[in-house]
């Protein structure tokens, strides 16, 4: 890229706490054993805002991601209620998870 | 950025080093660098997408078909401003599985009963700042301009491009309110 884009250029560098800008968007999660319809909802909630996708965990550690495309390519297969009642996150969720430390 | 054009999500979760917390980022937050930044950038050049239609006598799973099939997340409805998103299916379907019992195929629903939104317009060329604030600012994170919406993954893709070039310019803080001053 010719226009070197510096993430620090919009206050997000690592030598300042974090700003209101790119940093300060916290997860949210869902337990991989929740059901799906819990999912849905909570991604009609927050898809398309700073958030997006919401973050699996399993026993406190981040095993995958569950956004709209998932849901929705989920629910073409299986469009039934009885599938959002009874189908797990984790049967649907995106692994693994794109994360930096 | 480049990571989640391959893998068509434009999404990660990091640590800042300051806590133990984690946090997101998403393709609406690249709008605040967009926001920020000044380029050579204007809307005049910005690539056409084919926008893709739907009618209001179809069902929530030709939708589905026709988002998947070109890869979009939005939809217009046929001669108009209205459109339909995986956000507004997502919460059509929560709306379903409570109060409509009755609704058992969900994809057989027609989307004629569904709440569209409008999409916004602007007619006047932008700049990129311009652009993203407009997006920003807007309810729904798109904007029409001509015959294309830009999305805020558009905005990623603008800001991925060779051809952009940044104008130098520097933004100092005012010791005294602490608003901009912009000093080139």
């Amino acid at each position: 890229m010719s226009s070197s884009l510096d993430i620090n250029t919009v206050q997000c560098g690592s030598s300042s706490p974090p700003s209101s800008n790119l940093t300060d968007t916290s997860c949210v999660f869902i337990d991989s054993d929740r059901e799906v319809w819990l999912a849905t909802e909570m991604c009609a909630e927050y898809t398309e805002s700073s958030v997006d996708q919401i973050v699996v965990l399993n026993k406190n550690n981040i095993t995958g991601t569950v956004g709209g495309y998932d849901l929705l390519a989920h629910i073409r297969k299986n469009p039934t209620r009885r599938f959002q009642y009874e189908s797990k996150v984790e049967e649907i969720m995106f692994s693994p998870v794109p994360k930096k430390v | 950025m480049e990571n989640w054009k391959h893998s068509r999500r434009a999404f990660s979760i990091f640590r800042t080093g300051f806590d133990s917390n984690w946090y997101s980022i998403s393709a609406r937050k690249m709008l605040q660098i967009g926001m920020k930044v000044k380029t050579n950038f204007s809307t005049l050049s910005i690539q056409k997408n084919k926008i893709v239609t739907f009618e209001i006598d179809d069902t929530l799973g030709k939708i589905l078909d026709l988002m998947y099939k070109n890869m979009t997340r939005k939809l217009l409805l046929e001669n108009s401003n209205q459109f339909i998103s995986d956000r507004i299916i997502l919460g059509e379907i929560s709306r379903l599985l409570k109060f409509e019992e009755k609704v058992e195929d969900i994809l057989d629903f027609p989307v004629g009963h569904t709440r569209l939104e409008y999409v916004p317009s602007v007619k006047e060329d932008l700049k990129l700042n311009e652009l993203c604030s407009n997006i920003n600012e807007s309810d729904n994170p798109c904007l029409m301009y001509k015959d294309t919406i830009v999305t805020p993954w558009d905005v990623c893709l603008i800001l991925l491009s060779e051809d952009l070039k940044m104008q130098q310019s520097r933004v100092d803080l005012c010791p005294y309110c602490g608003k901009e001053i912009e000093s080139s």
